[in-house]
Order: C-alpha cells, then sequence, then structure tokens
C-alpha cells in the first residue's frame, strides 16, 4: 500500500500515471496532487516564500508558501523542491507560465507502479469523474459505474487504485435493483488446505467487490482477467437454525450485517403513512370544532379603580353563557402608567353558588434612555377559563396595584375556539415517528460503518 | 409498532377532540362551592382565594 499521505487532509495518496511516461502521486478526497521537481518541464520559482504548517509527502521536509509569476501562490518542498498543487493549480500554471506542456516526459512507469493509462481513456475517465462530481455536488447519486461503462482497464494485482470505488461510490443496476458500493478489498491466499479444481497458489491476490441492496448482496471477485459476480441474500440465523436442526440457538447477533434488512424499514413507512393521516384528521377535526365554536361576547364594559376607594372589589353584571359546557375566554385591557396591576378575579354561578377563582396580573412600564425607547410588559391579558357548564354569571373582582387609579375594559366570550390543542396534537403524533426514524438511521448507521462509506466523518487511524 | 401507533393517534386525536368542544384549559382556576348571596350587594365580603401578592413586578 503507498504510505504517502496528502499533505493538506491526510488521505492515502494514489499514484496516478500520466500519459508522458511519469506517475505522480494524487489525493482522491481533495484532488490535490505532488510533483517531484524533476517531472516538471517548467522551472518553478516562488518568491517570499514562508513556512506552512504542512510536510512534504515524500520526504517529510517542511512545506513552503510563496507566489510563481507573481500571482500564483504555490506550495513546495524546502527540501526535495517538489511541489504540492492544490486541485485546479496545474491549470492556472499552465495559464501562468505560458507553458501548455507542463510535464516532463519520462522513460515510463517506475517498477510497482501500475501500467500508463492510454491519454484518450485517461481523457474520458476523467470527464466522467467531473460529471459525477458535479452531480455530488448538486445532491444526485451517482451514475452506475458497470463493468461494460467503465474505460478502466483490468486492476493489476499491485495497483493502488481501489481507492477510486471509496471515492466514486459506485452503482449497480441488476434486475431492476439498484445496489450501492459497500466494500472493496483484496483477499490474499495465505493457506490451502484441500483439493481445488483449479490451481491456487499461496500469496495469490484478487479484488473483491461488495455492493447491497438489502437484503440482496452482490460480490464481484476478480482475479487477473477472470471477474465473477455472486448474488446472495441474507438470511435470518433462525432460518438456517431450523433449516439445519441444530440444537439450541444461534448466537447473539453482533454489529448489523451488509446485507441485512432494516427492521425499522416497514414500521418507519406505515408510521409514516399513518401519521400523514392523522394530521390531516386533526386539522380538519379542529377546524370542524373551530367552526361550530360560537366565540359570543358576553360582556364587554370599561371599569375603574382607585386603590383609595373605600371598596375595592366590584360585580359585575349577569351575564348569560349559553349552550354546551365549554371555555370562557376574560379579556383585560388596563390602561396603566409604568405601574402594576394585581386582580383577583371569581366566575360566580348567580344560580348554584359556585365560583371559578382565578387570578391575573399586568405590568407595563416604558420610558427612554441612552438607546431610545423601551418597553416592558404588556397591559394586555387573555385567560381562558376551563369547562364552564351553562348558566347565569357574574364576575367578582378585586384589583391591587403599587401607584395610582387606573381603567381597564373586561371583555367577557364565550366557547372561544382555540388551535393550540391541535399544535399539541400533532406534536405528540409526530414524536413516535420522529423515534422510528431515528432508529432507523442508526441501524443504517451501523450498517454503513464498517463499509468503504461510513455515515460519520473521522478519521482513521487503521490504515497503515 | 403499527396498530400501537393507530391507537396511540386515535387516543390523542379523541383528547384533542374533546378538549377543543369542552374548552379544556391548564389555567390555574380552584372551584368554591357555596358562595353567598349576598356577595352581590356587598363585594368585599368575599374572601378570594388569590388575594394578594407581594412579589416586585418588572420596571426599571
Amino acid at each position: 500500500m503507498n504510505a504517502l499521505r496528502c499533505p493538506k487532509c491526510s488521505c492515502p495518496l494514489d499514484v496516478v500515471p500520466l500519459p508522458e511516461g511519469v506517475s505522480v502521486e494524487s489525493c482522491p478526497h481533495c484532488f490535490g496532487a505532488f510533483y517531484d521537481a524533476a517531472e516538471l518541464a517548467v522551472k518553478v520559482e516562488l518568491s517570499g516564500a514562508v513556512d506552512t504548517e504542512w510536510n512534504c509527502p515524500k520526504c517529510g521536509g517542511r512545506l513552503q508558501t510563496g507566489r510563481a509569476y507573481g500571482k500564483l501562490e504555490l506550495e513546495r518542498c524546502a527540501g526535495c523542491k517538489g511541489i504540492w498543487f492544490d486541485s485546479g493549480e496545474i491549470g492556472k500554471l499552465r495559464e501562468h507560465s505560458g507553458v501548455e506542456g507542463l510535464i516532463k516526459p519520462g522513460a515510463g512507469p517506475a517498477p510497482g507502479d501500475p501500467p500508463l493509462m492510454p491519454a484518450a481513456a485517461l481523457a474520458a475517465f476523467t470527464q466522467k469523474l467531473e460529471e459525477q462530481r458535479a452531480g455530488a455536488a448538486k445532491g444526485k447519486t451517482p451514475k452506475a459505474l458497470e463493468e461494460k461503462d467503465s474505460p478502466f482497464p483490468e486492476i493489476p494485482e499491485g495497483s493502488t487504485l481501489l481507492n477510486l470505488d471509496e471515492k466514486n461510490d459506485p452503482r449497480v443496476e441488476h434486475q431492476g435493483r439498484t445496489y450501492r458500493h459497500f466494500q472493496t478489498s483484496r483477499p490474499v491466499v495465505t493457506y490451502v488446505v484441500g483439493e481445488f479444481p483449479w490451481k491456487v497458489k499461496v500469496g495469490e491476490t484478487a479484488i473483491a467487490r461488495d455492493f447491497v441492496c438489502p437484503p440482496h448482496l452482490l460480490s464481484q471477485e476478480k482475479n487477473g482477467k477472470e471477474s465473477v459476480w455472486t448474488q446472495g441474500e441474507y438470511v435470518e440465523p433462525s432460518e438456517i437454525w431450523t433449516a439445519f436442526k441444530l440444537a439450541g440457538s444461534p448466537p447473539t447477533r453482533v454489529g448489523v450485517a451488509p446485507a441485512q434488512p432494516n427492521p425499522y424499514e416497514a414500521s418507519w413507512k406505515a408510521v409514516a403513512l399513518s401519521f400523514a393521516v392523522f394530521a390531516v384528521a386533526a386539522v380538519c377535526a379542529a377546524s370542524v370544532i373551530g367552526g361550530w365554536s360560537a366565540g359570543k361576547l358576553v360582556y364587554n364594559k370599561q371599569l375603574q379603580f382607585d386603590p383609595k376607594a373605600a371598596e375595592k372589589s366590584t360585580v359585575t353584571e349577569v351575564f348569560e353563557l349559553e349552550g354546551h359546557t365549554s371555555n370562557v375566554e376574560v379579556f383585560i385591557d388596563a390602561q396603566l402608567n409604568n405601574q402594576w396591576a394585581f386582580f383577583s378575579m371569581a366566575l360566580i354561578n348567580a344560580d348554584t353558588d359556585v365560583a371559578l377563582d382565578f387570578s391575573r396580573e399586568v405590568a407595563f412600564y416604558t420610558g427612554v434612555d441612552e438607546d431610545g425607547q423601551w418597553r416592558e410588559g404588556s397591559p394586555l391579558d387573555t385567560v381562558y377559563l376551563p369547562m364552564v357548564p351553562p348558566g347565569r354569571y357574574y364576575l367578582r373582582i378585586e384589583p391591587e396595584t403599587d401607584t395610582g387609579a387606573f381603567s381597564y375594559n373586561l371583555r367577557v366570550r364565550r366557547d372561544v375556539a382555540r388551535f393550540v390543542w391541535m399544535w399539541l396534537a400533532l406534536i405528540l403524533l409526530a414524536l413516535p415517528m420522529f423515534w422510528v426514524l431515528w432508529r432507523r438511521s442508526v441501524f443504517e448507521q451501523m450498517r454503513w460503518m464498517e463499509s468503504d462509506h461510513p455515515w460519520a466523518s473521522g478519521s482513521d487511524d487503521d490504515d497503515e | 409498532m403499527k396498530t400501537g401507533y393507530r391507537i396511540y393517534g386515535a387516543l390523542v386525536l379523541a383528547w384533542m377532540a374533546w378538549a377543543g368542544y369542552y374548552g379544556w384549559s391548564m389555567a390555574d382556576v380552584d372551584e368554591v362551592k357555596s358562595v353567598p348571596k349576598s356577595v352581590r350587594d356587598n363585594p368585599g365580603a368575599y374572601r378570594a382565594h388569590y388575594r394578594t401578592h407581594t412579589r416586585y413586578y418588572g420596571g426599571k
């Protein structure tokens, strides 16, 4: 495995063969590339070079940043003089230097490097990668990269180009299903026992690629020029135990298998559909009940309060609350002048002598300071008395304040429509749906944790 | 899960309809029985549950 790592994002670097007969190290994540000084046909001088925080991927020396041709900022190793190009900077160097052929032709690939790719095939494949990258940026699923579509030649055993699956995240279409790439590995024969219909050698390698569409699995094994595809389907452990009449029960599951069906997939869809139905029903029911509500004004009067009066409490005229048991809205609009007011109130049934005791407080302060006018509190207050039976009622009010007299408007309405219960019902209905969605998501995260495309970001220190 | 959620959803809808129709609320209200009829002529004779408060409220 190539031990060189990208100085910017620490991903393992790919060795990319170029048509000019040289190989450069390229990062499959940020698409930067490292060129040895001898590989460039143009001499790059950096002015105002200063040390950066990055190290050279080849020799470990400090990368320095400076300006080439007065405008282009590049990083060059202070030791081996190799240059690191971020994505797109090679093209900019071509523009600023005026040199079209930047790469110095070499004698061919070094021993151990992969074979050269023809320039036309490389250009076509690069264009396909750019299209996929642009599509991925827009949130589109990458196009299927079936074996017959790829211009990529047979992957030789020494190649490090397996990382392309990790970058491309290819899909395979088969029998009406779309299989997503799960992992690519390089199995090695380490031990042989028994008889085989073909000659097996210790040390033989192959390239194994798995694609999943739970509960289905497609696996490809490439060995030299031979490519074998296998189709599989996940089977529950209990089914195997039953089929083979095994004693006891299967061992406890650990983790999630690549093609294991998500047990929350079916319930998530069912709950989501049920939620949609319930949400529509809740809105319709709330609208109907709201439409039936009378919202009748039964009392509306401007009252005065003087804290110096001998009798501070007062009672209203008797008013009729009609219809079925319902709520009563009591609204206060107090004309306050930088003061608070406390209302001890009781809604008393004139016939049954039963009272509903409650209290409200309002406060309103305003003034001007260096920041301008300020306000605090509100002179308005609304309370909804619950489940008041029909009958003849009056209100007893006993105000209290800290300063002077004030006037206030008191308004009473019967059977007022309120939609707060609809919103609360929607929240309660959505909670189980979000719980199932979360469980489904956690299951998928566990599935892909061991794949080449884990959901959680973070560095993996086990690559070495 | 599906059946359980449907039962739960039906109960939530029933509660919402009941609360909306009968005007249920969480207002802090106390029921007092046997209020004397003389309160209409002498409001001061009624002993309110929420008579006064001593908390300072607002202002700069």
